[in-house]
């Protein structure tokens, strides 16, 4: 199949089996699991009630045993941390403090941030618990470690950057249209004097105004009217601003119109991470194991079939999960379809170490040799070749194989010497898969971003466009009224500022409108603006999926008190300026 | 001594600097109205400052005007046109300057305030004529204008006309070094030592001025120290010059000393403006001719101490034998204190509206502005009320990538229903009642139980599964299922019983 055909296939897969997945319809029989690992993730299960009826008895020594027998288990799964149960446990801890138990559920958010450290969860809880308890400082500081945590994790970091740049968009468009109606505030009068003045000679004066009125009010009867309206007041007030309120409705109009290519690739990137592989990868790089790890991988696997790298992905965690047998199969499968592929340097490297594992350094030596000729650069298949020579008592060539290894990086070899006992047997894996994950979220992001655009794919290009008519028009009204003449312009100087000292203050952009400031106008606008929508974003966009509410209290306040202090300092300038 | 509230006189019994000290010092407010050989000028004084000056002769605008054009501000053909839009729609000079921004208000109040100084200039080289001042609690003048001090005026009218301006004396160097000189009589304060009797009258400021005059400290470390104004210092130092309590002890470095010995200035000074010579035992500034205030308006009956609604007020001064005509047969009233009407507030005459530009509150110009806003707004919150991701892409072309925007929105609300609902299987092994049992173990914010639309989110439970529906106007849009099925830590029945129950057991 030709890569174009391959990518619109995987582009069909990633829609549908992404759904599929989402509605968790799928069946885990894919991924085998061996008795073993099925035990220890049913001890996992057992030792979370047993965490849950600890926490209901209050014995916090049996829960902390729980905890580390859960812990235990992740190790001997090859991971670090649990984040559902970290987020469930954070969620007791708030429960408990709700009934007025805040000792309990200090040591409960203490379990819940070892169960996985870098989640936010625990110290959003930390937060409410404090905040229960009376302690705003600590509240406070639990809150900012919170975000800090927040915008660190790959999903929900980038679902946070994405509304950063929905709330862009939304600020310069809300910022755009307030700009707007203060033009209609300060030029509107003179905007339909002199369209009435167009007719007055033969019209009286009352008819006249009826005629500006409804030269001013004619979009409306068109389809999506107000929307039409808004543009074509833009385009008459273009006219009677100053040369910076100008550029700023040219600057405005062009934002409007690059808007849908901005959210375009929003899409991209937000559908990107809410593909259940993404989620995966994310997640098996940091070692966390979440319940429904085995169920995104199998979509991956299904969504790219033929791709080596999700198959050495699958390989790896069989590999992590001790399941060697099933590594072995994976990689040896992998090895054969592409052999002497650069990319198979890593699971030959990993053959080498399942042979190590069994004893039989022989064919251990071979698997690195092959390793280090399909990559030369790998120091964990030189390192792993001297310790398979070690085992084999070849010391001369371990030497050389242990030198070239630290040629290749000095610094991890010398931490794998340290390790104890290495890894596996003094030999050293490697996560093949997760090293070329990149490559898979690109395949992935490609595909997602073509089925996004699919039937938008020239149209986002028309707002840009309607931008430009925009411009074109206002610019060859302009031209066309400046050679009539501009009735209500036939004085030029300097405009003035109107208004009392709280329409200064508390308008933001008012005065400078009134002074023909546009710039400065836009920028006092956009400061209020910014922080007003801030505590609106949660609901107009992505919802950032955290297992635990953050609350909406802090950055509700902070924008508040934000808000307060702008006006008050706004008011006091207006009070300096009139007096 | 007189009050300022009952002052009157003849401008050849007491100068008019005298007078505006007075004001001065007794912080006074009301309208003083000088009646000259030619003209009449009211001074609007707000607790002793001079905040403006109307002459009867010329409208303010005519000066205004005039200003303008002098400074270069507005070109003549403009003013030509403002002026015949003033004639024929009334509108007040200044509202039409501002409007069809000729000039910002800013400006227009720096005019004004220096229209207001020309004009004290001007009075202030009257010799004959009559004053009198009516005393109120506030008085109507131009929002904004910053006022004179009397302490300003006096010293720049010094500068600015020397000897014919009759402030007496010359204007003191800050950078001179003063010595004190033995008083020729006790030196009493004003308020502190009450309000009368013989002396030599200073404020506080002055005898603090006084008491630092050491012969070594230049004034103008010592008005640091007293952190005092360039205008008071100057003022508080002339008035000790004229007083004769202190006298130059060395000249600025590189400079010729411009006040000289007491004893010179005593000669010169005195003589030149003919009356301050006399005046050193009077508070506000030492003028014992202040008393000679008083006589004169011990024969002539006065306004009430507090003037009175100015309906009344009027008549009463208009029928003294030296009338001061405050409402002569001109094409205005002249200015009056305005006891009922607040300082800030703006006079009524169409002539001295409130400057401010015509699309001001309140004006049909606002209005029309306003209510084109208004439809404006509307629009805006039409269309956010109707999505969001319509404002952000409002076009009708852009429907399809609407809702592809929305639906992704959504999506991200259902993975988070999901992971609320999964967490709550994880603390209570089965799913919740509703989403309000999510909301309150805060797994959910009550925001997440809607849309970005606002429309609400129904959750239907099952035993194994759950499904989240999507409600609009009665009716379901869209439906989402979920399970904990093929969740291995959420999942009982993951494990098939056999391997768990009755795992392999090694045996040595």
């Amino acid at each position: 199949m030709g890569k174009p055909g391959r990518r619109a296939a995987v582009a069909c897969a990633v829609v549908a089996i992404a759904c599929a997945a989402s509605a968790a319809a799928l069946e885990t029989g894919e991924i085998e699991l061996t008795a073993s690992v099925r035990l220890e993730l049913r001890r996992l299960q057992d030792s979370w009630e047993a965490w849950t009826r600890a926490y209901y008895q209050n014995d916090q020594e049996k829960a902390q045993a729980a905890l580390a027998q859960q812990l235990a288990i992740a190790e001997n799964l090859g991971m670090s941390k649990l984040p559902d149960l970290s987020i469930a446990a954070a969620a007791f801890a708030v429960s408990s403090a709700s009934e007025g138990d805040v000792e309990r559920a200090r040591w409960v958010i203490d379990g819940a941030r070892r169960l996985d450290p870098e989640r936010p969860e625990p110290a959003f809880a930390r937060a409410t618990v404090e905040r229960m308890a009376g302690n705003y400082p600590g509240a406070l500081v639990a809150s900012f470690e919170g975000y800090a945590k927040l915008f660190n994790l790959p999903f929900e970091g980038q679902i946070w950057r994405q509304n950063l740049g929905v709330w862009l968009l939304y600020l310069v468009i809300l910022s755009s249209v307030v700009f707007l109606l203060l033009l209609a505030v300060r030029h509107g009068a003179d905007l339909f004097h002199d369209l009435g003045r167009l007719v007055s000679p033969p019209l009286d004066r009352l008819a006249a105004d009826a005629v500006a009125l409804a030269l001013l009010l004619w979009p409306l009867v068109l389809p999506s009217g107000l929307l039409w309206l808004a543009l074509y007041w833009s385009i008459l007030l273009w006219g009677y601003g100053s040369a910076s309120q100008r550029t700023v409705l040219i600057v405005l109009w062009l934002a409007l119109g690059a808007t849908p290519i901005a959210v375009t690739y929003q899409q991209g990137e937000v559908q990107k991470a809410l593909l259940p592989p993404v989620r995966a990868i994310e997640n098996l790089k940091a070692g966390r194991l979440y319940g429904s790890l085995l169920l995104d991988l199998e979509v991956l696997r299904n969504l790219a079939e033929d791709s080596t790298v999700a198959t050495e992905l699958v390989a790896d965690l069989h590999r992590s999960f001790g399941q060697w047998e099933h590594a072995r199969l994976i990689y040896t499968g992998l090895v054969e379809d592409h052999p002497g592929g650069k990319d198979t340097a890593p699971a030959l490297n990993n053959l080498g170490v399942y042979y190590h594992r069994k004893g039989d350094y022989g064919t251990a030596v071979s698997s690195f040799q092959e390793a280090i000729a399909a990559d030369p650069t790998l120091a964990e298949a030189y390192f792993n070749l001297s310790q398979a020579y070690s085992q084999s008592f070849n010391f001369t060539e371990a030497h050389q194989a242990l030198a070239a290894a630290k040629q290749i990086d000095g610094a991890r070899v010398a931490l794998w010497e340290d390790s104890e006992g290495g890894v596996h047997g003094n030999v050293i894996p490697i996560d093949g898969g997760l090293r070329r994950a990149e490559e898979v979220r690109r395949a992935l992001d490609d595909a997602g971003r073509e089925s996004a655009l699919e039937s938008i794919a020239a149209r986002r290009y028309l707002s840009l466009a309607a931008a430009f008519a925009a411009l074109a028009l206002a610019v060859a009204l302009h031209l066309l009224r400046q050679h009539k003449g501009y009735p209500s312009k036939k004085f030029t100087g300097r405009p003035a500022v109107a208004g009392s000292r709280w329409l200064s203050g508390l308008v933001p952009g008012w005065t400078s409108t009134f002074e023909g400031r546009g710039a400065r106008a836009l920028l006092a606008i956009l400061a209020p603006m910014a922080l007003a929508l801030i505590p609106v974003l949660e609901i107009w966009s992505y919802r950032a999926p955290l297992g635990f509410d953050a609350g909406s209290g802090l950055t509700t306040g902070l924008c508040a008190a934000g808000l307060a202090a702008l006006f008050a300092f706004r008011l006091y300038l207006a009070g300096r300026r009139t007096t | 001594m007189p009050t300022a509230q009952n002052l009157e006189g003849d401008l050849r019994d007491v100068a008019l600097p005298q007078v505006l000290k007075t004001l001065a010092v007794q912080q006074s407010t009301g309208i003083l109205t000088v009646q000259g050989e030619e003209d009449i000028v009211a001074v609007s004084c707000l607790n002793g400052h001079i905040v403006t000056a109307d002459s009867l002769n010329h409208t303010q605008e005519e000066s205004l005007g005039a200003l303008l054009v002098n400074e270069d501000l507005v070109s003549k053909e403009a003013l030509a046109s403002v002026a015949a839009e003033h004639q024929t729609s009334g509108t007040a000079l200044s509202d039409l300057l501002i409007s069809l921004g000729l000039i910002t208000r800013d400006k227009l109040l720096q005019c004004l305030r220096l229209q207001t100084y020309r004009l004290m200039l001007q009075v202030l080289t009257w010799r004959q004529g009559e004053f009198r001042f009516y005393g109120g609690d506030e008085v109507s003048y131009e929002k904004g204008v910053t006022p004179i001090t009397v302490d300003e005026m006096l010293i720049r009218a010094l500068a600015d006309l020397g000897e014919v301006s009759g402030v007496g004396g010359e204007v003191p160097r800050l950078d001179a070094i003063y010595r004190q000189v033995p008083p020729r009589g006790p030196i009493r304060v004003f308020r502190r030592d009450g309000a009368g009797g013989p002396g030599i009258w200073l404020t506080e400021l002055q005898q603090a001025f006084l008491e630092k005059m050491d012969g070594r400290t230049s004034a103008y470390d010592v008005a640091r120290a007293l952190r005092a104004g360039r205008f008071r210092t100057l003022f508080s130092l002339h008035q000790l010059l004229q007083n004769d309590l202190i006298e130059l002890a060395q000249a600025a470095p590189g400079r010729a000393a411009t006040a000289r010995p007491a004893t010179a200035r005593a000669a010169t000074g005195g003589a030149a403006t003919g009356r301050a010579s006399a005046g050193r035992a009077a508070p506000g500034g030492g003028t014992a001719q202040l008393p000679a205030v008083a006589a004169p308006s011990a024969t002539v009956p006065r306004p009430a101490p507090l003037a009175p609604p100015v309906a009344a007020a009027i008549p009463a001064t208009v029928a003294q034998p030296a009338p001061i005509a405050l409402a002569p047969p001109a094409p205005r009233p002249a200015p009056q204190p305005a006891s009922g009407v607040r300082a800030t507030e703006p006079r009524r005459e169409a002539h001295d509206r409130p400057v401010v530009a015509a699309a001001a509150p309140g004006t049909p110009r606002f209005w029309i502005g306003t209510c084109l806003a208004a439809v404006l707004l509307l629009v805006t919150l039409f269309a956010l009320a109707s999505g969001p991701s319509s404002f952000l892409l409002p076009f009708p072309w852009q429907r399809s990538q609407r809702e592809a925007l929305e639906r992704q929105i959504r999506q991200t609300l259902f993975r988070k229903l999901d992971r609320a609902i999964g967490t709550h299987y994880l603390m209570e092994f089965q799913y919740p009642r509703g989403l309000d049992d999510l909301v309150d173990r805060r797994l959910l914010a009550a925001t997440d139980t809607w849309d970005a639309a606002g429309q609400a989110l129904r959750y239907v439970p099952q035993d194994q599964s759950y499904l989240i529906e999507l409600v609009a106007a009665g009716r379901t849009v869209e439906t989402r299922g979920g399970s904990i099925t093929g969740d291995f830590i959420l999942d009982r029945d993951y494990f098939s019983e056999e391997v768990v129950k009755n795992p392999l057991v090694l045996l040595d």
